[in-house]
């Protein structure tokens, strides 16, 4: 691109926001075709936009009884999980399929859990820890063993995947319930730990080496396996906030 | 009151009252405290139904709303003396209001990202993204030149994403180097 075809950031972002009068749009439209880094720093304006979306969307003003306005994941977080997808949508197949959306639907009997589609899996659980806390960690593996005591038909399955400080869990050298974690999957086939594979690589920035235990799956990220799951129907549980089995 | 003036302000009125919600996101935007927000909001509501008549173009309702909102924040941070303080409270509490909320975690990390930004750019930020506000609106409402909006948006998106892109959530980095031990 010539010099002075640039477009810089703010028209960039003028354009992004529809504050940019019909000439400079076709400069810009111009470069869009022929400039990859022109795509790149729209993208990543639309990203942000989105991010904002997700993060305030859904809140509402709390009753004038000012009861704790909790964030359950029933009506707000089936929403917020909408925006989720359309930014993985768009993460997928870039500037034209940015806006898409999904058909969402509430848990209505399980407030603490929240998943994608019209009638979610509750025999399909993703449970999602992040906190380095040996109490969620023993909550979480209590939640798994109920969780396959309730629900022995087949094709249950559950998941755990750790991110940020939940990684101590899957560590040989960090988590005190490993014999546990271990037994469990020699056990039962339907239950998979999942180590969040840029959580793993940001530890090993800071330079700490974190070996994982045997057999938990390294290769996936947290954000994209739990919209994934998300997508496909699976229900959410955090594991601070577990809702009764 | 005459009769044109009754057939004028009451749907104002409503339409202020409808606003609650989404004054309040921006207000939680801005303060990143959920009480705080609702007790601005509500000042907001009350200031805006008292001086109703002080609305000359009806169009501009809401900018003129978040008007009020931006002069009863400002009026909050200047009865804080320690301003900064509270802004680094707000960033950095874990278990504050930013911290219990039991939401997915992209939530909490946005809004504790945002709540990370310069308030200035917290506050343009929200209101051209959440509110979808023009630039010129946004100088309006905060009193500031569109140049000065323009680029504090720029610094406040630029700031958001490499706050959240350091996150593990949303990290989107290779994978090299994870080590699997028996």
């Amino acid at each position: 691109m010539a010099q002075s075809d640039y477009i810089d950031d703010l028209m960039l972002a003028a354009f992004v926001d529809g504050q940019l009068d019909p000439g400079n749009c076709e400069s810009v439209l111009a470069a869009l075709e022929s400039d990859s880094d022109t795509r790149d720093r729209l993208y990543q304006l639309r990203r942000a936009k989105d991010l904002m979306k997700i993060g305030f969307e859904h809140v509402e003003a709390p009753s004038h009884a000012r009861s704790a306005p909790k964030w359950g994941l029933s009506g707000r977080g089936a929403g917020i999980a909408a925006s989720l997808l359309a930014l993985t949508v768009g993460l997928g197949s870039g500037v034209l399929g940015y806006y898409c959306g999904e058909r969402l639907a509430d848990d209505p009997g399980n407030p603490s859990a929240l998943a994608i589609t019209q009638q979610p899996h509750r025999d399909r659980v993703v449970l999602h820890i992040s906190e380095s806390d040996p109490q969620q960690f023993d909550a979480a593996l209590n939640y798994i063993e109920k969780f396959l005591d309730k629900n022995q038909t087949e094709g249950s399955r559950i998941e755990v995947i750790a991110n940020s400080g939940g990684l101590d869990l899957m560590r040989t050298d960090t988590s005190p319930v490993k014999q546990r974690v271990v037994a469990m999957m020699r056990m039962h086939d339907n239950v998979h730990f999942i180590a969040c594979a840029n959580g793993l690589r940001n530890l090993h920035k800071r330079g700490i080496d974190a070996p994982i235990i045997a057999d938990i799956d390294t290769d996936k990220t947290a954000i994209d396996h739990i919209i994934g799951r998300l997508h496909a129907g699976w229900t959410y549980v955090k594991v601070d906030n577990l809702p009764e089995i | 009151m005459t009769k044109t003036t009754l057939c004028t302000s009451i749907p104002l009125k409503s339409r202020i009252a409808e606003a609650r919600n989404r004054l309040y996101r921006v207000a939680l935007a801005w303060c990143g405290d959920e009480m705080l927000a609702d007790d601005l909001v509500q000042e907001t509501m009350t200031n805006g139904i008292v001086n109703i008549k002080q609305l000359r173009d009806e169009s501009r309702l809401f900018a003129w709303l978040y008007s009020i909102l931006n002069n009863n924040w400002r009026l909050h941070l200047r009865r804080n003396k320690n301003h900064d303080e509270l802004d680094e409270q707000l960033c950095s509490d874990e278990n504050g209001p930013l911290g219990d909320c039991g939401e997915l975690e992209i939530v909490r990390q946005v809004r504790s990202a945002v709540a990370s930004l310069a308030i200035e750019q917290r506050q343009v930020i929200s209101l051209v993204d959440l509110e979808g506000f023009s630039y010129c609106d946004v100088a309006q409402v905060l009193d500031i030149p569109i140049g000065t909006v323009m680029s504090r948006l720029h610094r406040a998106r630029k700031n958001l994403l490499s706050r959240l892109d350091s996150t593990d959530l949303l990290s989107d980095n290779g994978r090299e180097h994870i080590r699997i031990v028996r």
